[in-house]
C-alpha cells in the first residue's frame, strides 16, 4: 500500500516536473507575464497621470486593481495552458503511451495540476519583483495585505486550472477543448455584461418586458458568478483591501472545494472520454 | 455536430431556456397583488437626516443606529410590488390608517421593552438644511413653544425693520420731490437707519406627535405591535437590527494650493496621500466614524437592490463630536516628529500676476473679514513622511495618521520596462535559446 502511494507520488512528482519545465521553457509564459505586467502599468501609469493633473491622489491600495488584473491575465494564461494540456497530449498520443505505464488518471491530472500550479507559484517572485520596479519608480506602495493576497491567491489559481483540466479532459481534441473553453468563459462574461447591459435601460412602464429579462439575467449572472473560479480570486483581494481576514477563509474554503470538486469531475471525464483520440 | 459541439450547444439552450423562463414568471402587474397590511412607518436617521421609511410586511428587517431615538409609527396602508426599483410601496394616498398601540421590542434574552407613545419632535436648530435633532418627551412641546415664540418674535422684528426701511423710502421720496420742485431752502435728507437689520430666523421645530421613542444599544431585537385591545397586531413582528459605528478616526479634507476650491478627503486611516513632488497642500480634519456599507445604505433605504459586499465599509462624518479645534498636525519625517503645524485660517488673495492666479496667505484678523478656510498647512519639506493629529495635551488622536509620499516626475513609459524585459526573454526564448524536448527523458523516468 506505502509503496503504491510512494510510486504514485514519484509519477505525479515527474509528471508535474514535466509540466513546469515546459510551462516555464516556454515563451508563451513570458509573454503572459509580459502582458500581465504591462496591465499592470497601463493602469498606474494612468494613477501618476492623475497626481500630476490633480497634485495628489488618495488611495488606500493603488496596486490593487493594477495586481488583480495582472493575476487574471496570469490565470486565464494557466487555465489556456491547462485546456490545451490535456487534449495535446491526446491527440499526439502521449496519453496513450504514458497509461501504458504506472499511470492513472488520478496520478495524470494530479501531476498536470502540481506542475501548472508549480509554474504559477514560480511566475509570483517574477510577478512581484516587476510590481517592485514600478513601486520603486512611483512610490506608490504594494501593500503587506497585497502581498498576503497574492499568496492565497494559489488556491483560486488551482481551482482555475483544475476548471481548465476538466473542460480539457472533457472534450476530445485540442479544438474542441477550446470551443469548451471559450464557451464558459463565453457564458461568464457574457451574463455579466448582459445583465449590466440591461440594467442600464431606464424602465418607467412596470409593464415593460425589459423587467422580466433583467430579473431573469441577474438570477442566471448569480447562478455563474457563484460557480465562476475567477470570482474566488476577486473576492480575496476584496476581503484583503479591507483586511477582512474571515471573509478571506470562507472564499478560500469555498474556492478549495470548487477545485476539489472540478479536479474531481475531470477524473472522472477523463476515465469516460478515454486516452485516445478516436475510438479503435 | 460531435459531442463537445453538441454540449455547448445544450449548455447554451439550457442558459436561454432559464433566462426565457424566468422571464415568462416575471412581469406581474403591481395592481395584481396590492392588498392592504400592517405598515411600520418609523422616522430613521442615518446621523445626518431623519425620514420616514415605510416598512411593509415584506421587508421583514428594520435597521437602527445604536444610541440614535426613533419615533415608530404603525399604519394600515396599501401594499404593492413595484417592479421597477423591486420595492414593496405603501400608497398612503389610498389608505392612512393609523394603528394606536405600543411598540414591544424583545432582546435576545427575551426581555420585553414597552414603549408607550410620547410627544416628540424634530428640531433643527440650525435650519431645514443642517442636521436635525429628535426632541422627545416635556422638551418637545417646549422646544415647540420656543421655537413658535421666537419665530414671532423674529418675524415681528423683521416686521418693524422693513416698516422702518419703507418709512425712510418714504421721507426719501418726499424730499426727492421737494428737491425736483426746487424747494428753498431744502430741508436736510432723512438720517439713514442706524439699526442692523434683524439675524434672519433659520430654526425648525416640527409640531410635535405622539409616537413610541425607541433609543436601543446595538443588537438584534423583534419588534411587534400591541393594539389598544391588548393583541399583538397580526403581521407587526419585524427584526431589529441596530448597529453602531465599528471604529471612529480622523479624516482630512485635503486643500491643493494650486486648486483650493476641489479639495479631496481621505476618510480612511489606511489611506495614503501621495503627492507631486512641488504640490503644497493644506489639512482640514474631521471626525468620522466607520460603518458597514451594507447596513449604513439600508438606514434609510432598507430595500435597495444594491447589495455591495458585506466586508465593504464606509466612514461618514461624526457630527455628534466635531470639534477639533485646539489640535494641531504633527509631522514626521523619517520616524521622527519634524514639526507641529497649527491650525490657522487662510485667505486666498487674487493676483493677475501670480503663476495660478491667486496667492493663499495666513489670514490676520481685521474688522469684519473673516478667513477664505481654516487649515494646517503642510509643509512641501520631501522627506516628510507621516502626519497625524495630536490633541493639545500632546497625545495622538487614535486612527488620525496618514502616510505622505511624494510621487516622483517620471515619463510614464518607465513603468512598461518590466513588461518590456518579459516579452524580451519571451522573444529570446522563442527565436534565440534552443528549445529541449524532455519528455522521452521523463517517459524513461516513469
Amino acid at each position: 500500500m506505502t509503496s503504491r502511494l510512494g510510486s504514485d507520488l514519484h509519477t505525479i512528482g515527474v509528471l508535474a516536473g514535466r509540466e513546469f519545465k515546459m510551462t516555464m521553457g516556454s515563451a508563451s509564459t513570458y509573454t503572459a507575464l509580459g502582458l500581465a505586467l504591462g496591465l499592470a502599468g497601463w493602469m498606474l501609469s494612468n494613477d501618476v497621470a492623475l497626481v500630476r493633473s490633480n497634485g495628489l491622489l488618495v488611495d488606500v491600495a493603488p496596486f490593487r486593481g493594477p495586481l488583480l488584473g495582472a493575476l487574471l491575465v496570469l490565470s486565464f494564461f494557466l487555465a489556456v495552458s491547462a485546456v490545451l494540456s490535456v487534449a495535446r497530449d491526446r491527440d499526439r498520443g502521449t496519453l496513450e503511451v504514458l497509461f501504458y505505464g504506472p499511470i492513472d488518471e488520478t496520478t495524470y491530472l494530479a501531476g498536470k495540476l502540481a506542475g501548472l500550479l508549480g509554474a504559477y507559484i514560480a511566475i509570483m517572485p517574477l510577478l512581484l519583483a516587476g510590481l517592485g520596479v514600478i513601486s520603486m519608480f512611483t512610490r506608490f506602495e504594494i501593500g503587506i495585505n497585497l502581498i498576503a493576497a497574492l499568496a492565497l491567491s494559489i488556491i483560486p489559481a488551482a481551482g482555475i486550472v483544475a476548471v481548465g483540466l476538466l473542460l480539457s479532459a472533457a472534450a476530445k481534441r485540442v479544438r474542441s477543448s477550446i470551443l469548451l473553453f471559450v464557451t464558459a468563459v463565453g457564458l461568464f462574461v457574457g451574463a455579466a455584461v448582459s445583465y449590466s447591459f440591461v440594467s442600464r435601460i431606464p424602465v418607467e412602464d412596470p409593464a415593460s418586458p425589459i423587467l422580466p429579462l433583467r430579473d431573469a439575467l441577474g438570477a442566471v449572472d448569480a447562478v455563474l458568478s457563484r460557480i465562476s473560479p475567477f470570482t474566488y480570486l476577486e473576492q480575496i483581494f476584496d476581503a484583503a483591501d479591507t483586511g477582512a481576514w474571515t471573509a478571506i477563509g470562507g472564499s478560500l474554503a469555498l474556492s478549495l472545494a470548487a477545485t476539489i470538486v472540478a479536479a474531481l469531475l475531470a477524473r472522472f471525464a477523463l476515465r469516460w472520454r478515454g486516452v485516445r483520440t478516436r475510438e479503435e | 455536430m460531435n459531442r463537445s459541439a453538441r454540449f455547448v450547444v445544450a449548455a447554451l439552450v439550457v442558459v436561454a431556456a432559464a433566462v426565457i423562463g424566468f422571464t415568462g414568471l416575471g412581469g406581474t402587474d403591481p395592481t395584481d397583488t396590492a392588498r392592504e397590511e400592517f405598515v411600520y412607518y418609523p422616522l430613521v436617521t442615518n446621523g445626518f437626516e431623519y425620514r420616514r421609511v415605510p416598512y411593509p410586511e415584506e421587508v421583514t428587517t428594520i435597521r437602527l443606529m445604536a444610541e440614535e431615538p426613533v419615533a415608530i409609527d404603525a399604519r394600515r396602508s396599501v401594499v404593492a410590488f413595484w417592479p421597477i426599483t423591486r420595492e414593496y410601496l405603501a400608497d398612503f394616498a389610498k389608505l392612512d390608517e393609523s394603528v394606536p398601540g405600543v411598540a414591544e421590542v424583545i432582546d435576545e434574552q427575551g426581555v420585553v421593552t414597552v414603549f408607550e407613545p410620547q410627544p416628540y419632535t424634530l428640531w433643527y436648530p440650525r435650519g431645514l438644511g443642517a442636521e436635525p435633532r429628535l426632541v422627545t418627551g416635556t422638551e418637545a412641546q417646549q422646544t415647540y413653544d420656543t421655537y413658535v415664540e421666537q419665530g414671532r418674535a423674529a418675524f415681528e422684528a423683521d416686521r418693524q425693520y422693513q416698516m422702518a426701511v419703507a418709512r425712510l423710502q418714504e421721507e426719501i421720496d418726499e424730499w426727492l420731490a421737494l428737491a425736483a420742485d426746487g424747494v428753498e431752502p431744502l430741508p436736510d435728507p432723512p438720517a439713514e437707519l442706524t439699526e442692523p437689520p434683524p439675524e434672519p430666523y433659520v430654526a425648525y421645530a416640527a409640531e410635535p406627535a405622539l409616537a413610541p421613542i425607541v433609543q436601543l444599544a446595538a443588537g438584534s431585537y423583534t419588534l411587534r405591535w400591541r393594539g389598544d385591545d391588548g393583541q399583538i397586531v397580526a403581521g407587526s413582528e419585524r427584526r431589529l437590527a441596530v448597529s453602531g459605528a465599528t471604529k471612529s478616526g480622523v479624516a482630512y479634507t485635503i486643500i491643493p494650493y494650486d486648486r483650493w476650491t476641489q479639495p479631496i478627503f481621505t476618510f480612511d486611516p489606511n489611506e495614503s496621500i501621495y503627492l507631486a513632488e512641488d504640490q503644497e497642500v493644506f489639512l482640514a480634519p474631521l471626525r468620522v466614524s466607520r460603518y458597514s456599507a451594507y447596513v449604513y445604505t439600508r438606514l434609510l433605504d432598507p430595500q435597495t437592490i444594491d447589495t455591495p459586499d458585506r466586508n465593504i465599509t464606509l466612514w461618514v462624518p461624526d457630527e455628534t463630536n466635531p470639534d477639533l479645534t485646539g489640535n494641531s498636525v504633527q509631522v514626521t519625517s523619517k520616524n521622527e516628529v519634524t514639526d507641529n503645524v497649527a491650525w490657522l485660517g487662510y485667505r486666498v488673495f487674487q493676483e493677475p500676476n501670480a503663476t495660478r492666479g491667486y496667492t493663499i496667505e495666513e489670514f490676520e484678523a481685521d474688522g469684519a473679514l473673516q478667513p477664505d478656510f481654516n487649515a494646517m498647512r503642510l509643509p512641501i519639506d520631501k522627506s516628510v513622511g507621516e502626519i497625524s493629529l495630536v490633541d493639545p495635551t500632546g497625545n495622538e488622536v487614535a486612527n488620525s495618521s496618514r502616510d505622505i509620499r511624494r510621487v516622483p516626475a517620471i515619463p510614464r513609459a518607465a513603468l512598461y520596462l518590466p513588461a518590456l524585459a518579459f516579452i524580451g526573454l519571451a522573444v529570446s526564448l522563442r527565436f534565440f535559446l534552443p528549445r529541449r524536448h524532455e519528455m522521452r527523458k521523463d517517459s524513461q523516468s516513469i
